[in-house]
């Protein structure tokens, strides 16, 4: 009896260690995707070059002031932008993105074995 | 910028184990297909140093580098490695929109997420990464340049200098020395790649492309990447006719 309790306790052992692997190549997986969408989130405009996030599209839509606006880039440059042009082209861009993430985040949750 | 000629440079010397130039040649042609670049590959007769790689110490060539500015014949260029292997079109958003130079400060490894390369506990700086760089002809990028020559040149002096730990000579830490000293000390977000490499290291089984993927084994695991550039350690699978037939089809 001691036995069978035994292997069975193995057996769960050796399902979890499974389960633990494949979760952690899960999490790898999750995470390299989501470092190649940071590329891809990022968006030339007008000499510079923007990392299009949710915080950037919302304060360029509510900038009350004037068509003309200056955003810091990611190389620490202030760039002069049209707001409506940027806001157009930044939407699409990061819209692209995200929807590639999010399809690629789809198919790697139904991909657990390789 | 309109007007100004664009291309890549691979640095490629063959050694006794591994044929570097036919590995460049395969990364031009990915390159051409998604960067639309020509690229140069440049063959060097520099030095070479022994380095372990994988439990095995293998001949490295890794010393004319710092030669890229003078052997450029583009007035913007990408200097990759050969086998920092080109599978989007991202590169030519920090080309087009880079100042002086770009560099990589991030690396990031599929297959092992929680490495952090550094230079060694006691360096003073954090490492950049020479795997990619991005750099427009101007004065700023040729004295970058020339202080790489003047390190490589007297690299125990600066070794000891900075505290770096590794004793043969690297790119890496060349690069990162050169690009403090002409910074002035101070970190410089102009001066670098907005996003980290991607890196694959150790021993690899196979690698396979799907539609939107390209799936990574070893003898024990598999590892889903997206199509993004990808720098590969092991120049054996590299070298496979597999992946050289596997390679044709992404770029038919």
């Amino acid at each position: 009896m001691a036995f069978l309790l035994y292997n069975a306790s193995m057996s769960e052992i050796n399902q979890i260690v499974t389960q633990v692997k494949q979760a952690t190549k899960y999490q790898a997986n999750k995470r390299t995707l989501k470092e190649s969408i940071v590329a891809e989130l990022h968006m030339p405009f007008n000499g510079g070059l923007f990392y299009i996030t949710p915080a950037l599209l919302a304060f360029v839509a509510t900038w009350p002031d004037g068509p003309l606006l200056f955003i810091e880039d990611s190389y620490e440059n202030p760039i002069e932008v049209d707001k409506q042009v940027f806001l157009v082209k930044a939407q699409q861009h990061y819209y692209a993105a995200m929807n590639s993430w999010h399809q690629q985040s789809e198919e790697l949750k139904n991909a657990r074995k390789v | 910028m309109p007007g100004k000629s664009k291309g890549v440079l691979l640095f490629a010397t063959n050694t006794a184990e591994t044929d570097y130039v036919r590995i460049a040649e395969l990364n031009a042609k990915l390159i051409k297909r998604f960067l639309d670049l020509p690229t140069t590959i440049v063959q060097g007769d520099q030095g070479s140093n022994k380095r372990l790689v994988d439990g095995a110490v293998v001949e490295w060539n890794n010393g004319g580098r710092c030669n890229a500015y003078d052997l450029s014949p583009y007035d913007q260029t990408l200097v990759l490695d050969g086998d920092y292997l080109v599978f989007d079109n991202n590169l030519l958003k920090v080309l087009d929109t880079v100042t002086d130079y770009a560099i990589a400060d991030k690396n990031i490894y599929i297959n092992s997420v929680n490495t952090i390369d550094t230079m060694g506990p006691r360096a003073i700086t954090p490492m950049l990464w020479a795997t990619a760089i991005a750099f427009n002809k101007t004065d700023k990028t040729r004295q970058m340049f020339e202080l790489v020559k003047m390190i490589q040149s007297n690299y125990s002096y600066y070794r000891a200098l900075y505290n770096i730990e590794p004793t043969n000579f690297r790119n890496d830490v060349a690069f990162t020395i050169a690009d403090r000293i002409i910074n002035g000390y101070v970190e410089n977000p102009a001066c670098r790649m907005p996003w980290p490499i991607i890196s694959v290291s150790g021993k690899l089984k196979q690698i396979e492309f799907s539609k939107q993927r390209i799936i990574v084994r070893t003898e024990q695991e598999a590892f889903l990447v997206p199509r993004t550039n990808l720098h590969v350690h092991d120049k054996t699978v590299l070298q496979s006719a597999e992946f050289q037939e596997a390679i044709e089809n992404v770029i038919a």
